[in-house]
């Protein structure tokens, strides 16, 4: 067995031990008071910026409550497109023994999905609509085209990730949140070490034609930047009472030291990846 | 209280400065198909959109027609 078959068999067997079925696993309170934090405050947008002395204790309470709905939100619809996509190239994709991980993945994710919609749906009245678009469709192999849609997974994975693990490990996040972020990254740490597997084993026909590199450098530059830009959400901003959404986004997105965070947190393990592999991202 | 007009121009002045143009983008152009928008322009077009009308924007078969060009944008979004 090669080691990408091993790993997966493997996470399966993980996956298989460790089916609890999110249906009935958790004890849903009535309710989450506002006056909590739904989100560790180094996770709020301001964080790392001078930007943060704008509000005070309760206005970033508020804004936590929305952020928190915003990246549940983000991770229900990025699920869905997951479940979509692995779906669409379940049977076509070069995987051989290792495609037998994607259906402990599917089942999986559709148990986040359930949990994530029902937490922002009871607790707050709302899922925000997936604001992911991609209006140009570059032409593709197969192979490239299998390929991105792994290393897009892993793109929102490893940003879902770094979330997960904050939120998990900061005992002034409600307790209940904290139990969904653990829940979450248990699971996630298994797709994650699958999804790099499977990227590096994939790459080499993904890179097989003339100016392949380049073309999914572009692709995923744009794939990066569509993630980062979904957690400054204005109508979370709005919501939590903050006017000019819009105008807190630009401000914040532009930001070096949010910049400096994105590179470093949130996206420094996939651009390690992806430059070992050789695919050049800006 | 901006009136419909005034939010509207405004947003044609937004989305005018985004992409760089020198004059007013005309009202019939095609956004899209004439590459005046990327994907990610275009996400904050909808965003700007939405807070400028209040309105919840769902990104789904029928959105492409309606906000296709600013007159399409302006017939659907604001009332005039
Ligand atoms: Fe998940
Ligand atoms: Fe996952």
């Amino acid at each position: 067995m090669n080691t990408l078959l091993l790993r997966a068999d493997n996470l399966s067997k993980l996956s298989v031990k460790k089916h609890n079925v999110a249906f009935a696993h958790f004890d849903w309170p009535d309710s989450i008071p506002h006056d909590t934090w739904w989100q560790s405050p180094d996770l709020l947008t301001p964080a790392l910026t001078d930007k943060l002395q704008n509000y005070n204790q309760q206005e970033l309470m508020e804004l936590s409550r929305w952020e928190c709905i915003n990246s549940f939100s983000l991770n229900y619809t990025g699920e869905l497109e997951l479940i979509q996509e692995v779906s669409r190239i379940l049977d076509k994709v070069k995987l051989d023994e290792a495609r037998e991980y994607l259906f402990h993945l599917i089942d999986e994710e559709n148990q986040h999905m359930w949990y994530f919609r029902k937490f922002c749906l009871d607790y707050a009245g709302k899922v925000y609509p997936n604001k992911k678009f991609q209006l140009e469709k570059a032409s593709l192999t197969p192979a490239q085209d299998h390929f991105l849609v792994f290393a897009r997974i892993l793109i929102f994975e490893e940003v879902g990730h770094y979330f997960n693990v904050q939120n998990a490990r900061d005992d002034r996040v409600h307790p209940f949140i904290r139990e969904i972020n653990q829940e979450h990254y248990r699971d996630e740490s298994r797709h994650i070490a699958y999804g790099r597997q499977v990227l590096e084993h994939l790459a080499a026909d993904a890179l097989a034609e003339e100016g392949s590199d380049r073309l999914l450098a572009a692709q995923l530059d744009k794939s990066i930047a569509i993630n980062i830009g979904a957690l400054y959400n204005p109508a979370a901003y709005r919501d939590a009472g903050l006017q000019k959404g819009m105008q807190i986004r630009d401000a914040l997105l532009s930001d070096p030291a949010r910049i400096d965070f994105h590179e470093t947190k949130l996206l420094g393990n996939f651009k390690r990846l992806m430059e070992r592999i050789g695919i050049p991202l800006s | 209280m901006d009136t419909e007009e005034q939010k509207f121009s405004e947003l044609c002045e937004w989305l005018r400065l985004k992409v760089k143009w020198q004059d007013s983008i005309p009202l019939e152009l095609d956004l899209i198909e004439n590459k005046v928008v990327n994907s990610l322009i275009f996400v904050e077009f909808l965003m700007m959109l939405e807070e400028s009308t209040g309105l919840e924007i769902i990104i789904d078969d029928t959105l492409q027609p309606k906000v296709a060009s600013l007159a399409a944008v302006k017939t659907h979004f604001f009332n005039q």
